[in-house]
């Protein structure tokens, strides 16, 4: 793997190749044994997509780095109860969604911009067939929801959190999350009907 | 790496789309979807995020790493909604120093112990817990006590805020532990409470006379003022009971309110410097 343009890698008891070729797994274990090395290539591979991920949540640039910073403290102090199980990335991102509902929760002000999420755009010949493989007509009708019931189909299936931490996301009350899940449910039903 | 969805990897242009944010939600879940399984897409990622901001992240990672870990105290004044630098100020406060606490307990242990060997204990425990709270905010601020003296010196944080800080901190350690000990001191039936008014006055006017007085010596003042007019009273009427009747509860209450608007003019009238005394 080509290491990121972001950050450079001091070796220090791991050789750099070991580091380069270590799996998440293995590198998370290194982590949780105290090795700063391990740290720095995770961050390497996952802050990137990290932070754009959290970005298309958050309109706050400021708060999305704290987020990451967050994140990454939070995985260097508690590597160790990674379960072994499953992607290190899928975990890395329920600590980082989390953090980001937090920090929200501190500054509700900075809560998703509903109106900076971008409308339906034309989508290329080739990009709709990609489209295809992973989610079929669930794609087009997902871009038909309001913006509204698509952040709450967001929050909740494609992040993983759970009813209240959507409504602190998304800085409403988490009855309201419920009804606009039924809605979403209900649209999406009758596109794909 | 691999995934169950075929050798489908997500181009160049296609990511840069939505690193910028322009691509449309599903997709972009898509994307998000595949980039959690596939390693190299997420080096395509990686291409596309903002460097700068990531090499910058890393060194703030790097540097809290390197921090020891906040205590217990620390960590659940940060859950109860205090910013970082304030739980710090608040935690390293003398009232929460352990040996600050075992003098606080033993004074009051010595009390209920007394208590139970006449009526010399009751007394000795209302002249004393009001007084417990301004001693501890005199104490919380200056060279000797004080571990962060040095550097908030030189802080550009607010004194005065520092001093309320400190302050909080130290009625809610002295409220927790006086209200427990006035659970046993028996012969009160509300020794748990009568105390409170006359405490908050003492600490209010200790603030107030900060606006003039260094913090210790303004405690100094109104903790041995309560303490000389206390105990005398007790030596000419064998028992301090009648102060804390409604007259003198009144009276507390009258001191506190008068206590505020002084700091309140205080701090209109010269900012209420606190740290010209340190």
């Amino acid at each position: 793997m080509p290491a990121s343009p972001a950050v450079s890698f001091p070796a220090a008891d791991l050789m750099e190749t070991d580091v380069d070729a270590a799996s998440d797994a293995a590198l998370l274990e290194a982590t949780a044994a105290g090795e700063r090395v391990a740290l720095e290539q995770l961050y390497a591979r996952h802050a990137p997509w990290l932070l754009l991920r959290l970005q298309r949540r958050c309109a706050d640039p400021a708060l999305v780095d704290e987020v990451v910073q967050d994140t990454f403290v939070a995985v260097w102090r508690g590597a160790r109860s990674y379960s072994g199980t499953g992607e290190v990335a899928a975990w890395i991102w329920g600590i980082g969604v989390r953090r980001l509902v937090d920090a929200l929760r501190r500054r509700p002000a900075a809560a998703l911009d509903l109106a900076a999420v971008p409308e339906v755009a034309l989508e290329s010949a080739e990009e709709r067939v990609l489209l295809g493989i992973e989610y079929g007509d669930l794609g087009s009708a997902l871009n038909h929801l309001s913006p509204e019931l698509r952040a709450v189909v967001q929050a909740t299936v494609l992040d993983g959190l759970t009813t209240r931490e959507a409504g602190r996301l998304l800085g409403i009350p988490s009855g309201t999350v419920k009804t606009r899940m039924m809605r979403a449910r209900a649209a999406l039903r009758q596109e794909l009907a | 790496m691999s995934s169950t969805f075929s050798e489908w990897h997500a181009d160049d242009r296609l990511i840069e789309r939505y690193a910028a944010g322009v691509l449309d939600p599903a997709t972009a879940a898509s994307v998000e979807a595949h980039v959690l399984r596939c390693r190299a897409c997420r080096t395509t990622v990686a291409g596309h995020a903002p460097a700068a901001r990531l090499a910058l992240a890393w060194s703030a990672v790097t540097e809290r790493i390197d921090d020891p870990s906040p205590g217990l105290v620390e960590r659940s004044l940060r859950r109860l909604g205090l910013t970082e630098s304030d739980a710090r100020l608040a935690a390293c406060a003398p009232a929460m120093r352990l040996a600050w606490l075992a003098a606080l307990v033993a004074v009051l242990l010595f009390c209920v112990v007394a208590a139970a060997q006449g009526d010399v204990g009751p007394n000795l425990f209302m002249v004393l817990a009001p007084a417990l709270p301004s001693i501890g905010v005199g104490l919380a601020y200056g060279p000797w006590t004080d571990g962060t003296y040095e550097v908030g010196r030189a802080a550009p944080y607010s004194a005065v805020r520092l001093l309320f800080l400190r302050t909080a901190v130290v009625l809610a350690v002295t409220f927790v532990l006086s209200g427990a000990a006035g659970l046993v001191v028996p012969g009160h039936r509300n020794g748990v409470v009568l105390w409170l008014i006359p405490a908050i006055a003492l600490v209010t006017g200790t603030l107030a006379l900060s606006a003039w007085l260094p913090p210790a010596w303004a405690a100094s003042v109104t903790g041995g003022t309560w303490l000389a007019a206390v105990v005398a009273y007790w030596k000419s009427q064998g028992s301090v009971d009648p102060i804390f009747g409604p007259a003198g509860q009144v009276a507390a209450g009258v001191v506190f309110l008068v206590a505020c608007l002084a700091i309140d003019r205080a701090r209109r009238v010269h900012a209420y410097d606190v740290r010209r005394f340190l």
